[in-house]
């Protein structure tokens, strides 16, 4: 888990599909995101100021219009979880 | 109450060269006017850069009541910023340290990064867009920051004398502690105890370089565990007290030290007990310089207004009121050195904080003296012991014995600079 | 000796836990003293999380260090206790944990009133004893405070906690 006193993320690798890719689990929220190797290594490569727009609070979380996804539809639906 | 209520010439006259008026400690207005003219004025010490030794780590800190996160950037900056939330004012930070590159406030989500900097805040639509962030302010932040040698100080006000001028030979006294790690690094990663006094900040200064009181504030533990402290304060000591310029002061003891002509002897502390440190050292600086270094041992520096070095511990102090004051105290860590480390962890512990066989009975004199110097006669405290033998030593310093109160005339003076500037 | 003769069993723990409280309030220093092991450790704690041999605590004594403090306090020249607080604590939630080896583990809940010239100071800790049979009698062989406040600024506290 990385977390702070603003934020707590569940860190995982996930390795049911075909290629291993990191999951990512807001768990104030419980949004989750998956990240494959190549988007990774994107956001390597991405310059810092794209990182501090992200921190935006009205960037794509708290926005008046356009609301974008959703919290539900970024909830991981595995039905192979169900229960658990 | 007003600083308003202080008027003009008031503090010369309740300032003299051999006495100070018992109102100082003790008059609201005039701590008023101290945190303005004082401590957010002049360099306060503020933290150690090993509190804060990777990118985006921040940890709480604070000058006097003002409360503080210092922070290191993600590109090495260190900055002071204000735990004040630039929306409604509410604190930003909870937690005593941590590492993020930004703070979110609890309240309503405004975000702002660890230089001070508003990165956004939610639904900006309310406020015309994101662009509203260019008219919006940030967290407010120390205007002046600046360190030596790892001691972090701020500066509440834009303009004034450099860190470097302001330490002036208080910095060679930094030095000196430094040189004490085989790598020339401080680290201050023990953690802090908290003892709070019911006295005014003043009283705290004035006893750190007194070297008039231990002989009797701390005879309990002297006469019982065969310390030779009180040796070192007294009429037969070659030990000095020197005012070091801008409110500063040492007792400097590292002449009865050299008579003693033994590494680690300062620390009380045998060689075979240490090795490895010992054998660092003189790698470090070769065997001559590292033994001079090891039995020359380590300052006893007050750093006006709120940096306590004593040997082998560092104090800081923060008033909260006219009557309160905390100080934070922990043992200092030398880079390089683990095993002599461990010991001064434990020497520390022994001696200060709020069971301290040292510091509680300090304390009790503080609380005392800040009860004594409530009532009415004979208004004045004196300051005069060792005036007349004071002398100028061969740098130009003002130095009196072991027990005089060369230290306090030579705050008290700066005091008056600072207060009464005209 | 088998394991049942060496155990302490809940009443008898709470019967030295309230010894001790009454010894402490009393400065019955000596007696307060003879409780202790030969390989005693006292420890208050700022933060119970931190190994106290490289961090700050408010009280980390081994038994030379005991010794030195009730010397302290024997001298009648330890200031800040100087008249000696007036005490008064109580000691409650007692129960036994996990035995560590032969040593018996006790929690407990102390809540102390110290009454002194600059006033009323409530201290309130969750407490650790380590309870040991030495030549048949009780002996804690070391003794945990954690205050409740151990993370604030905390006004002196000379007396024995």
């Amino acid at each position: 888990m990385v977390a702070s006193e603003f934020a707590a993320v569940s860190v995982s690798l996930d390795s049911r599909g075909n290629g291993t890719r990191l999951r990512l689990e807001d768990l104030r929220s419980g949004a989750v995101r998956y990240l494959d190797a190549l988007e990774l290594e994107s956001i390597v490569w991405a310059p810092e100021h794209w990182v501090r727009e992200l921190l935006d609070p009205s960037r794509h979380r708290w926005r008046d219009a356009d609301p974008g996804p959703s919290v539900e539809s970024m909830r991981e639906t595995d039905p192979g979880d169900a229960g658990t | 109450m007003t600083t308003a209520d202080v008027a003009p010439g008031d503090l010369r006259s309740r300032v003299g060269t051999d006495r100070v008026h018992g109102s100082l400690y003790t008059d609201p207005a005039i701590y008023a006017l101290e945190l303005e003219r004082i401590w957010y004025t002049t360099w306060v010490y503020v933290g150690h850069t090993s509190e804060i030794p990777q990118p985006n780590d921040y940890v709480r800190k604070d000058i006097g009541p003002q409360q503080v996160v210092m922070t290191r950037d993600k590109a090495g900056g260190i900055h002071v910023l204000h735990n004040r939330c630039a929306h409604r004012g509410n604190l930003v930070c909870d937690a005593e340290q941590g590492n993020s590159s930004s703070f979110r406030c609890p309240y309503h989500g405004w975000t702002f990064a660890n230089t001070g900097e508003l990165l956004g805040f939610p639904f900006n639509q309310g406020y015309g867009g994101a662009r509203a962030r260019e008219r919006l302010s940030g967290l407010g932040a120390a205007p002046r920051v600046e360190s030596y040698r790892g001691f972090v100080f701020a500066s509440l006000a834009a303009e004034g004398p450099t860190l470097r001028e302001h330490l002036g030979a208080a910095a060679d006294r930094i030095d000196q502690l430094v040189r004490l790690s085989p790598v020339g690094e401080v680290e201050l990663t023990a953690g802090w105890v908290r003892h709070e006094v019911t006295a005014n900040w003043k009283m705290l200064v004035e006893n750190e370089t007194d070297g008039y009181h231990p002989q009797f504030v701390h005879s309990s533990i002297f006469s019982i565990s065969g310390s030779g402290i009180g040796a070192l304060y007294s009429d037969k000591s070659t030990a000095v007290t020197r005012a070091l310029g801008g409110g500063h002061s040492e007792n400097d003891l590292s002449p009865e030290f050299r008579r003693l002509g033994v590494p680690m002897g300062w620390a009380g502390t045998p060689e075979s007990k240490i090795p490895e440190y010992t054998a660092a050292m003189r790698a470090a600086y070769g065997a001559e310089n590292g033994d001079e270094i090891m039995i020359n041992g380590s300052p006893h520096v007050m750093i006006f207004p709120n940096l306590f070095i004593a040997e082998i511990q560092l104090f800081v102090l923060q008033p909260l009121a006219v009557d309160r004051t905390v100080q934070h105290v922990t043992a200092i860590q030398f880079a390089g050195a683990p095993d002599l480390n461990r010991r001064l962890v434990t020497q520390c512990v022994g001696s200060v904080g709020p069971a301290g066989m040292l510091l509680a009975d300090d304390a009790e004199m503080y609380e005392r003296n800040q009860r004594g110097v409530a009532q009415r006669r004979p208004e004045w405290l004196d300051l005069s012991r060792g005036l007349h033998r004071e002398r100028t030593d061969e740098h130009g310093f003002t130095i009196g014995t072991a027990t005089d109160e060369t230290s306090m005339r030579a705050m008290w003076e700066h005091y008056l600079t600072l207060m009464d500037p005209s | 000796m088998t394991a049942v003769a060496t155990s302490i069993a809940l009443a008898e723990a709470e019967a030295f836990l309230y010894r001790e409280a009454r010894l402490a309030d009393a400065w019955e220093l000596e007696a307060w003293e003879a409780l202790w092991t030969d390989d005693a450790v006292y420890h208050v704690p700022v933060d119970a999380g931190h190994d106290p041999r490289t961090h700050m605590s408010i009280i980390f004594d081994n038994r030379n260090r005991i010794a030195t403090r009730i010397k302290q306090l024997q001298t009648g020249k330890r200031h800040s206790q100087r008249p000696p607080s007036r005490l008064c604590r109580s000691v409650s939630n007692v129960e036994l944990l996990d035995p560590e080896g032969t040593d018996t583990v006790v929690t407990s809940v102390v809540q102390i009133l110290e009454s002194r010239d600059r006033g009323l100071t409530w201290w309130v800790g969750r407490v650790t004893h380590r309870l040991r049979r030495v030549d048949g009698q009780v002996r804690m062989a070391a003794k945990t405070v954690v205050l409740v406040d151990s993370d604030h600024a905390l006004p002196s506290m000379s007396f024995l906690v």
